[in-house]
């Protein structure tokens, strides 16, 4: 008898329980119980230094070397940031120009060949004109690689044909031909 | 002495346990069934958003890449909801007074940020980081399907446990090369098998303890 009542007991318990999918914590991007306004942390008192900012700061001084490793970030980066309307060669021609947005000027016209790496890191932070800056959507590291690959269609589409190798040059002036 | 049973009783008998057995494994099916269905899991339901965003306009025909507006997805646990200060970098300028787009404007107006509804959410009790799955090369439409052909953003796989541990026993046919991740539409002539089992080298992926409970239940 004694068992019986337990098992009922029990039963009774388990039917009470959730299956602990949705439990009570504080979760990213979720508004919580906290603060006001629904937040789950507070913002950081002014004039505090985070762990780690002063590195990523100490990242934007520096230009990185250019590797092929970089290179190869910066065309992912700039392709997944810059291409909807800087296009994929940097002629401002991306698909969302096409539908509107004004076109902005090309990253390899002769006014900015001349523009500094940190005018260029500036731009991709800040924004510039109509264009938002990146600074909360592209890490630092990241945005010295988009430099480089700007750096990339720049040279590509003014690079001085003494400058190829010989294969491609030859190549290059038997099209021409 | 009379009869204590009937001379039908052993009919009823059987017919009651036969009712019985059919009754009880019916049943089981049934809760099994439902509980795979599609109403339990959350497949294929839209999910109503703030304001009807199309992911295959934004994906699909201006070939936005996933992570300009998930952009933490490869380096955190969570892809992120995009803030509002994302949709006005084109929006300040296009639609920019179309009523579809009120909320939004509304949102930046009084800097309170729309409230997105998750679409995909595993449970509490499931650890799953991103950033682990894309850098391995685990393709977004793998778990998220052609949300390039999605209008409105629904579930595309059910994400059941078992789902999670059948790509976890044999991740190779699963994965992809660097830089085709996001591209929902990939497709490839290879072999994947063959593919992915040399991408699995190339990354030091040990799939030895990939089922292990604390993998996800940590």
């Amino acid at each position: 008898m004694n068992g019986w009542r337990c098992a009922l007991i029990i039963a009774v318990l388990c039917s009470g329980c959730d299956d602990m999918s949705r439990q009570a914590r504080i979760e990213q991007q979720r508004a919580g119980a906290l603060f006001e306004n629904g937040l789950s942390s507070r913002q950081p008192p002014v004039g505090t230094v985070a762990r780690g900012q002063l590195e990523r700061e100490a990242i934007l001084q520096q230009r990185p070397p250019l590797t092929d490793a970089l290179l190869t970030r910066g065309e992912a980066s700039y392709q997944t940031f810059c291409t909807p309307c800087h296009g994929l060669s940097g002629r401002g021609d991306g698909l969302v120009v096409g539908r509107g947005f004004p076109a902005p000027p090309a990253l390899t016209e002769p006014r900015l060949l001349g523009a500094s790496d940190a005018q260029l890191m500036h731009v991709i932070a800040q924004g510039k004109g109509l264009m938002y800056g990146y600074e909360s959507r592209i890490p630092p590291a990241e945005r010295w690689a988009i430099v480089a690959h700007v750096r990339l269609l720049q040279l590509s589409q003014h690079a001085p044909l003494e400058g190829l190798p010989a294969e491609l040059r030859q190549a290059f002036e038997e099209n021409n031909q | 002495m009379a009869q204590i049973f009937s001379r039908s009783a052993d009919t009823w008998l059987r017919l009651g346990l036969l009712v019985l057995f059919v009754g009880l494994t019916g049943g089981l099916l049934v809760a099994l069934a439902l509980d795979r269905s599609d109403y339990r899991t959350g497949r294929n339901w839209v999910v109503e958003q703030p304001l009807p965003f199309s992911h295959a306009h934004h994906v699909g025909e201006l070939k936005i890449d996933c992570r300009y507006c998930h952009s933490s997805v490869e380096s955190s646990a969570m892809a992120s909801l995009p803030p509002t200060e994302t949709c006005m970098t084109c929006h300040s300028q296009i639609w920019k007074n179309a009523d579809l787009l009120e909320p939004l404007r509304k949102s930046l107006r009084e800097s309170q940020p729309l409230h997105w509804q998750r679409v995909v959410e595993l449970p509490d009790y499931v650890y799953f980081h991103h950033g682990v799955h894309v850098n391995a090369g685990v393709g977004c439409s793998e778990c998220h399907g052609a949300v390039d052909r999605m209008q409105l953003m629904f579930k595309a796989e059910p994400l059941s446990m078992g789902q999670c541990l059948a790509c976890h026993r044999d991740p190779a046919p699963h994965l992809r090369p660097a830089g085709q991740v996001t591209r929902l539409q990939w497709h490839t002539d290879q072999d994947r098998r063959a593919l992915g089992e040399q991408l699995m080298k190339d990354r030091r992926i040990d799939p030895r303890g990939l089922s292990d409970c604390g993998i996800c239940h940590r």
